[in-house]
């Protein structure tokens, strides 16, 4: 008959890192196989030679996926066709863990970017600020896909990308308050602020550009809806800012009328492109119909919208959940 | 038979699925980077820990990953039997580096090991790290200096989190023979980092080529 819980169970439990009561003649055994655990969980892959390994098994098997093309190229385009037709191509030659950080979701690489990220998120979670400012770039990373695929006019694959920014925003964020509160450096926390202010800045740019193509009727109009309902659970207002203080009010600035009103519709009016915090928050600037409409929106939109939980992602074959919220696939055992 | 400690059927104990395992085999990149995440941050210690050296570490682990993805199609298991394949393969690699090491002996000191691992993690903190360094590597180097058998069984365990039947099928020997390895090896451990009860003084620890054995007894299974 097998004994149980004898000193023998007791040394198996505390090597595999389950509690148990010591005993003062097991008590150097389980410290020992404490230490040891200690010293092997300190061994981490750093995030090159994940890359170097990936790209050992990955390169040259990896299907790219045609990038859509934008149906009306035009001449103000030009660039953004060459950047396009430039990725394509190094996405055919480049090793596939490289070519990974260019990969938009519905790629065959894009997986590989979101693992990679997370890896990369791990292996610096000890401290946090260097977790937020990875968490931040992640955001960023997020925000460039966005970014990229309106330019692109991928309108299938904007709602899902929305969805992603909005859940890396939310992550960064708390990761940032998180490293502030953890170091209490004011220092470190105005340079994180910084940081993020600058994805937050870019978010505004990006969905104000989704918008202006939206009602330019460049996006097809079946995409309509759900891009409209994506944008209104996006971390940051089209052309606006979050998380910084809305502007002052100005004594001449029109009396808002339309702030129940469809964000669509006071994002439209907005001639100018859309472009910082300063302009949003500039005296003179205020003056115009669309940047005093500003001042009833900027601080409303940095909760975690619920559909972004688990929904599936539609963008192909892309391991959803980054972040910390990564599925089972992308953390570490 | 390997792999019986899934707690899911189909699911393997780091998450992994047979559909994974599917997709793998068709070196689907979102497969191969889960087989990867799931299994190789522990043949890296595995193989750190038993070699002390980050480059060769480093190969290591490469080669058996890519040695695995290219013989997926060949295993027949079920994903819960992935981590013992894999670990077979990195315990056979292992062996092949001792004998060629003994062939032709170079050693590679452990004291630059840990602070390139933490390096590369981008540390902040130099004087905590330099505490925490220090003892890791002295638990490491004492790791070292275990027997060859014990030292694989006590790192199959723990730094690969394999079952002991498991670990038992790999090192070809019985569980009964593969646990009295662990419980030695962690006595032996403890001896050499001075935490044993006992009033022998500890071993000193030597840096020879070839792994030195603390014990002198026949370790059977």
């Amino acid at each position: 008959m097998r004994r149980r819980n004898g000193p023998s169970d007791k040394l198996d439990a505390a090597l595999d890192g389950r509690p148990v009561e010591v005993d003062d003649d097991l008590a150097p055994l389980i410290e020992t196989a404490a230490k040891l655990r200690a010293a092997l969980e300190a061994i981490e892959l750093d995030p090159e030679t994940v890359d170097r390994h990936l790209g050992m098994v990955l390169d040259g098997e990896a299907k790219v996926v045609a990038l859509p093309t934008p149906p009306r190229p035009q001449a103000s385009q030009w660039r953004r066709r060459v950047a396009a037709v430039a990725l394509a191509a190094a996405l055919t030659v480049l090793p596939a863990t490289m070519a990974s950080a260019a990969a938009l979701p519905g790629q065959a690489l894009y997986p590989v970017k979101l693992a990679v990220e997370q890896l990369r998120v791990t292996a610096v979670s000890w401290s946090s600020t260097r977790e937020a400012t990875w968490r931040i770039k992640i955001a960023d990373n997020r925000l460039d896909e966005f970014d990229r695929l309106v330019q692109l006019n991928a309108a299938d694959r904007i709602p899902p990308a929305i969805v992603r920014l909005t859940r890396a925003y939310v992550d960064a964020q708390q990761a940032v308050q998180d490293a502030v509160r953890d170091t209490g450096d004011p220092s470190q926390a105005r340079a994180l602020d910084v940081k993020l202010a600058a994805v937050t800045t870019g978010s505004a740019v990006a969905l104000q550009r989704l918008q202006d193509k939206l009602d330019q009727g460049m996006l097809p109009a079946s995409a309509h809806q759900a891009i409209t309902d994506a944008i209104q659970q996006a971390p940051v207002t089209p052309g606006l800012v979050t998380g910084t203080p809305p502007p002052t009010p100005t004594t001449s600035g029109p009396t808002v009328t339309t702030a129940t009103g469809p964000q669509t519709t006071q994002a439209s009016t907005t001639t100018q492109a859309p472009t910082t915090t300063t302009q949003a928050s500039t005296t003179t600037q205020a003056s115009t119909t669309t940047q005093a409409s500003t001042t009833t929106q900027a601080p409303t939109t940095t909760t975690v919208p619920p559909e972004v939980s688990d929904s599936p992602d539609q963008g192909g074959n892309d391991v959803s959940g980054q972040g910390s919220s990564g599925e089972p696939a992308t953390t570490l055992p | 038979m390997l792999g019986t400690g899934g707690k899911q059927e189909g699911v393997s104990r780091v998450g992994l699925t047979a559909a994974d395992l599917v997709a793998a085999r068709r070196r689907e990149p979102a497969a191969v980077t889960r087989v990867y995440t799931a299994y190789a941050p522990g043949l890296f210690r595995f193989f750190l820990a038993a070699v002390g050296d980050r480059p060769t570490a480093e190969d290591l682990t490469g080669d058996v990953f890519k040695s695995a993805i290219e013989g997926l199609p060949r295993f027949r298991g079920p994903v819960e039997a992935l981590g013992g394949w894999l670990f077979r393969m990195a315990h056979n690699d292992l062996s092949d580096f001792w004998r060629k090491q003994a062939r032709s002996p170079s050693i590679t000191p452990l004291d630059d090991l840990l602070d390139e691992a933490t390096l590369a993690a981008g540390a902040d903190d130099p004087e905590e790290l330099a505490i925490q360094r220090i003892e890791y590597d002295r638990v490491l180097a004492a790791l070292r200096q275990l027997s060859t058998a014990q030292r694989e069984v006590l790192l199959l365990r723990m730094a690969a989190g394999l079952t002991g039947p498991e670990v038992a099928a790999i090192v070809g020997k019985t569980t009964g023979a593969v646990k009295a390895l662990r419980q030695r090896g962690v006595a032996s451990l403890a001896r050499v980092l001075g935490v044993a009860n006992d009033t022998s003084p500890p071993e000193p620890l030597s840096r020879s080529s070839d792994p030195v054995r603390l014990t002198s007894r026949v370790e059977e299974g």
